[in-house]
Order: C-alpha cells, then structure tokens, then sequence
C-alpha cells in the first residue's frame, strides 16, 4: 500500500504539468490526459525503478516520451446544444488571443520533433540540461546543441514574427 | 528569442490547457489490472510451450494476392501460443483468434463474405449496393470497438461476461437463424473486449466454426503485436501512427512521393498477422499512372480503347444493367448521370446516388486504361428517406472500377476481376474545363451566379434561429486533394465542416476556392480564418453519430465540427 500511497502523491502533483506538457509536445488536451494515464500506469507497474531512479521526474518524462513515440494522434471535441449562440462569442480579444496561440502551435509544430521535445521538457517542464538529457536518452551536449537550434528557428518562425504589436507571445 | 522568452510562451500556452482532476482510482485499477495480465500471459505461455513444438515453430503467413508484387514474410508464431495445424492466427488491438489457414482477407462485398474470409475493415458494406446477400461462406469481423462497425451490436448487454485471460470480455453465444433478407441459414456470435478496443464478430453457416474460432480467442502476448489495418490509406501521416502504435515499423514504397496516388492495396505481412514487435511492414500501392515500381493489377485483355482522362470530360448517362436497376427501383433521372470535369490541371468526376447525397472526387487514368477515382466520398443510401431498394449506384461504381475503356460512343468501367461494372453513353458534347457539372436540387439557391465549378459541401438544416451549440470553432479554411473542404484548426489538425444550411462552394478556372453563404456571397476562401460557433464530434471522444456521418459528402478526418453559426460575408 506503500507503492499506492507514494504513486497517488506523486500522480496528483504532476498531473497538470505533464498533461501540459503532453499537449506541447503536440497531442491534443485528450490524446495528452490518455498519454500520461498510459505513462503513468506504466509508471506504477515499476513503480519500484521510479523510485529509485536518480531523477524521478527525469524517468517519468521519459516513459511519457516513449509512450507518445507508441501512440496515435487523436483529436478533440464534444459539445453540449445550447437554445442560443451567446452575442460575444468571439469577439475581438477572443481572436486575437487565439491567433497567438495558434501561431505559438504553428511553431513548435515547425520544430522537429526532436527539437520540439528538448524545448518542452527545457522551457514548459522547467527540467534541467541534465534531467532532459535522462528523460531523452541523449548527451548533454546534445540537449545544449538541440536547445540553441531551436531557440534559433523559434526566433526566425514567421508564425511569432508576424503576429501584432502586443500579441507577441 | 531567449530563455526566458521560449519559458514565458510556453507557460502562455500551457495556461490554455484544461487540465481535469488527475484519474488517479482509475489509474491503479488499469495497474493492478496489467499486472494481473501480464501473470495470466506467463502461465498460459508456459503451459502451451510443448504444444507449440508439436505443431511447429513457424506459420507461414497468407500470401497477397493482386498487384502485391510483394514476396510475403514469413511469420513466427508467437513464443508460448499453440497454435492448431491448419489455422492461423489473427489480431487486433492485442487479442488474437485463430482462422483456419485458407481464408482469405477482406474479401467481402456490400457486408458479405465473397470467401471464408477475415475481414478487418468493410468500407464495401458502406456502399450503395445491392448485393444478392448470400451466407455461404464464413466471415470474421475484427474491428475496434470504437469503430462504426463496432458500435453497431448493442450485444455487450446481451452477452455472457467471460475471462479471457484476466481480462474481462463478452461473449454473445452462436445464434442461427433464417435471414429474412438473404438467403440462407446464418449463424452468428461475437466476443466483445472493450479494455482492449477489440470485437472478433463470427457469422457462419455452420455453428462450430463461430464457436471454435471464438473459442480459440487469447491475447497476444508481449513482444508480438498485429499488424494493423492499413488498407485505403493514402499517406504517411495516416499509416505512420497506426504503424507505431502497433509497435511495427514501415517501409513506405513511395518515400519519394513518386506515387502520386499511394494509396495501400496491399501490406506484408497481411494485416491481422500476429508478428514481433519491430517486424517491419511493407506496403504495396494500387497501380497509378506511370507507377512501373507496381504492376497494374488487371492485366490488358479489358477490351475496347484506353482513353485518357481528357477523353472523359463531359457527362454521360448509365445504360444496359445499371441503368433497368435504376429506374425500374424508382430512382430519379439524375442519379443516372456520371460526369467529368477538369479544373486546372486535376479531373474530377460526379454522380449522385439519387438520394440524399453525391459522390464525387479526382480521377486519374493510367497510360494502360487503370481508373483510380481517387475518392473518400462514399456513397451511401443508408440514410434514404423512403423505403425505394437500395441498389448499385453511379457513384459506388466509379468507386469500385478499376480500368476504363471506350468503346464506339460507350464508355465502361471495369472491376478489378475484368468484370463489366457498368455502360455509359455520352449526354452531351465534351463539356469545357469550367462547364459546372449537373447537380440535383440542393437547398441553396441554384439560381445566383456562380463564378466557378461547384463543388461537394457537407451541409445540415441548421438555419439562423434554431438551436445552437455554443463552441467556439476556429480554423482555416482548406480544401483537400481530393476537393474535400475542411477546417484546418489550431495546430494544423483537420476536421470535416458540417455547414449551414444553403452554403456551397465552388473552385475558380485558377482553382480559387470560394465558400458561399446562401445569398450566393463569398464568406471564405481557401486559407480564409474563420471564428463561428457550434459543436463537434470525433471518433474518440464518443464517436460520430450516423446523422452526422450521412451529412458529409467526404471526409479528410475523424472529427467533424458542425457549424451553428453565420458566416459574415467577405
């Protein structure tokens, strides 16, 4: 009971971060809350390795990354019928907002996928050059190459640069 | 960009993420659960090893017949499972049952069986025809559950709760009885497995073979998987995820897009083949113009002369079989009329099934007379209002032929067998690029000018003033290679648009998109942002009602977004 109780307090800590995190790595807000109950379920069943490991975060990111490497895209969606469309359903701000957004998509789904991982687990899971360097299964050195070219590409992306004065991410 | 910036957008973007409550009960039951499965699969493969040495280490799997220029894999069977001589194992979504060797797969039409076979994905059944259904043969339906097919059995609450090795499924027992619509005597059971998304669906003349292969039910044990249904499927970002979700990898025949139309025929190994993880998957592509890496599938001994896709162009009228079905089942005129036409430098071709929908969509001929229709606008009579026989229609023939020849005025399509499908006559003299095809009544109006061809849009009653859902829908405006028009949303994801009533579209003669409210106004074109309400579906989140599914005309994704609200004009 030990294992559940440890699991639980680490599940419920977690949680938002690396469903989150799933959903910047390019799954959508579904696909990422199945993606991290499968990482995690697999994380129970060795909860022991978890556990042990040098870096716990480091290891459950990296069975998130494996399990999102295995699984389908999936998409979204589901909706209730109401009487009436309300007036301000999508008024100006709502747009524009969504325009940022879309365009904050646009570029890491520009970035490879490689790319796109390092600065997720870097700059959304807050893990260090060493932590992602575990969770990925590569080099420091690596990391620090990947993190640079795509801080890079992110600056050149046409997606943030077009967007407005005041709207930039 | 900096560190400090790529954190702040990120963490803005991570803030528009609903997150719900972690399912943290549910989680632990899903562990505890694989446990107890992963124990059951260690006593079954031990008490099964000597069996396995009995019958042999190794199956060989289904060859592939037609174009496949494929030389099939062997394939192993998996460590610890005792297979019976003379059968093979077959799978989906990790549970298996064994089929005796000699059926074939997905050798159906219109939903039956053309052999004993194993069918994983019966787009026929969806079909407009009217097969004389006959139950001679024996027919395995694996599908997920989460498919149309397998939400179609209400069985699960008829069924008998059984272990299948730790896991909980349901067992519908063999039924016989007379079908009043076909002939013949049908038995029937099922095994339904909803934690691991799978149906196995046995009909069979003979009620042992429905109980011996759903007696025969195991899961697949780890290091193996089955090899998933790739069949229809055009590119690589379709048959990419399916491929490694299995745990397979690809080899992909056309890496160099030089398959212009790579659509799968074939796979090796045949799909549903229980294989190890990692085994890489080949695929073979329907034969296309030029394609000399594969061979067409009908050789040329299809009489007549090979027109070229120009030769085509116009419209053309259903005579001889397909023309009495027609009209002696109450079908109007205009569900007689095929036509061609070419915009830019594409082919489209039309039909409708004289019901409720169209089909329609691009069409390539092959310097050997090949047909590729080169669509996903099934027709489908499902949702007819009346009672009129659901027959062989123009657009569920242009979606079967194969090879097409000319022959004096007639034009006839062929199946892949060399079978005739259907005669046509000429309507009319060869239409120009731009001349707009004939259509049935629609709802908008047919009268305002328009400055293109039109094309197929997906539209609901759904007038200003009815009820609404209340989503905010976003996306761009796009338009498929197969003239498919969908949403592309945040991100880039696809989804198939329900529009408002009396909308259509239409492509210029520079191939300009215009989607058009009822007014006839331009309200988008292509790459055109729109931000409108309404609500949506997808196939995994619930699935996609067949009200919905019988509202589009084609489909590019698995989510369809329904349009509640009006578009302003341009």
């Amino acid at each position: 009971m030990e294992r559940d109780e440890d699991f639980t307090g680490y599940m419920s800590a977690r949680w938002p971060a690396l469903v989150r995190s799933a959903v910047l790595l390019g799954c959508t807000s579904h696909e990422a809350e199945d993606l991290v109950q499968t990482a995690l379920t697999r994380c129970y069943l060795s909860w022991s390795k978890v556990v042990s490991a040098d870096d716990r975060d480091a290891y459950v990111y990296r069975v998130l990354v494996n399990c999102r490497t295995d699984s389908a895209r999936r998409r979204w969606i589901g909706e209730r019928p109401f009487e009436a469309v309300p007036e301000q359903a999508h008024g100006c701000d709502g747009e524009a907002q969504i325009d940022v957004a879309d365009a904050i998509e646009r570029a890491l789904g520009g970035l490879s996928k490689a790319l796109r991982e390092v600065v997720v687990l870097r700059f959304y899971a807050h893990l260090t050059e060493e932590q992602t360097a575990t969770a990925l299964g590569i080099p420091r050195g690596t990391v620090k190459s990947r993190q640079s070219r795509a801080l890079a590409e992110l600056s050149a992306n046409e997606h943030l640069t077009d967007l407005p004065d005041g709207n930039n991410p | 960009m900096n560190e400090d910036d790529a954190t702040r957008m990120l963490a803005n973007l991570g803030e528009r993420v609903p997150v719900g409550p972690a399912p943290i009960d549910v989680t632990l039951q899903q562990g505890k659960g694989n446990s107890r499965r992963r124990r059951a699969i260690q006593v079954v493969s031990g008490a099964a090893a000597v069996a396995v040495i009995a019958v042999g280490a190794f199956i060989v799997g289904p060859s592939i017949g037609g174009s496949g220029n494929l030389a099939t894999q062997p394939t192993t069977s998996p460590r610890g499972l005792a297979v019976p001589a003379g059968t093979r194992l077959v799978g989906i979504n990790g549970v298996a049952v064994a089929v005796p060797e000699d059926w074939s797969t997905n050798d159906t039409l219109c939903g039956f069986a053309l052999s004993d076979t194993v069918d994983f994905n019966d787009t026929t059944a969806t079909r407009a025809c009217a097969v004389a259904g006959t139950e001679n043969f024996s027919r395995l339906l694996a599908v997920p559950l989460s498919s149309e097919w397998g939400q179609a059995w209400p069985d699960p609450l008829n069924g008998q709760a059984v272990d299948l090795q730790g896991l909980v499924a349901q067992r519908v027992p063999a039924k016989c009885n007379d079908s009043e619509s076909h002939t013949g005597v049908t038995c029937s059971g099922r095994l339904i497995i909803a934690s691991a998304n799978a149906v196995m669906s046995v009909n069979s003349p003979n009620r042992e073979v429905v109980d011996a292969v759903l007696d025969s039910a195991t899961l697949i044990p780890e290091g193996y998987t089955a090899v998933p249904d790739l069949t229809g499927l055009y590119s690589d970002s379709d048959v990419e995820p399916l491929v490694e979700s299995a745990g397979l990898l690809w080899e992909n025949r056309c890496p160099d897009g030089s398959c212009s139309m790579p659509l799968i025929e074939v796979t090796d190994p045949a799909v549903g083949s229980v294989v190890p993880l990692g085994t890489t998957v080949r695929v073979a592509h329907r034969p296309d113009q030029g394609q000399a890496s594969v061979p067409p599938s009908i050789p040329a001994t299809v009489p007549g002369q090979v027109p070229t896709a120009q030769d085509l162009l116009g419209q053309w009228r259903a005579v001889g079989r397909l023309s009495q079905q027609l009209e002696s089942a109450g079908y109007p005129e205009e569900s007689l009329v095929l036509e061609f036409n070419q915009r830019g430098r594409k082919f489209w071709w039309n039909g409708n099934d004289g019901c409720n929908l169209m089909g329609g969509g691009r069409f390539k001929v092959g310097a050997d007379g090949a047909f590729f229709s080169g669509s996903q606008a099934i027709s489908t009579a499902r949702g007819c209002p009346d009672e009129r026989p659901k027959v062989v229609t123009v657009p569920s023939v242009v979606i079967e032929a194969t090879q097409v020849r000319l022959v004096s005025n007639q034009l006839r399509l062929f199946d892949e067998e060399n079978s005739l499908l259907a005669t046509f006559e000429r309507l009319e003299a060869t239409s120009t690029p731009t001349t707009p095809p004939t259509t049935p009544p629609r709802k908008s109006n047919q009268n305002e000018p328009r400055e293109g061809t039109p094309i197929l849009l997906s539209t609901s009653s759904w007038e200003p003033g009815d009820a609404s859902m209340a989503a905010l829908i976003a996306g761009r405006i796009q338009l498929s290679k197969d003239g498919c028009v969908y949403l592309e949303g945040l991100g880039g994801v696809k989804n198939d648009v329900i529009w408002p009533a009396g909308y259509s579209a239409d492509v210029s003669a520079d191939g300009v998109l215009t989607v058009r409210n009822p007014a006839g106004e331009p309200v988008g074109h292509e790459g055109t942002k729109i931000y409108v309400a309404g609500g949506g579906a997808s196939e995994d989140e619930g699935g996609i009602s067949d009200g919905l599914l019988r509202l589009l005309v084609c489909q590019v994704s698995d989510t369809v977004v329904y349009i509640n609200d009006e578009l302003p004009p341009l």
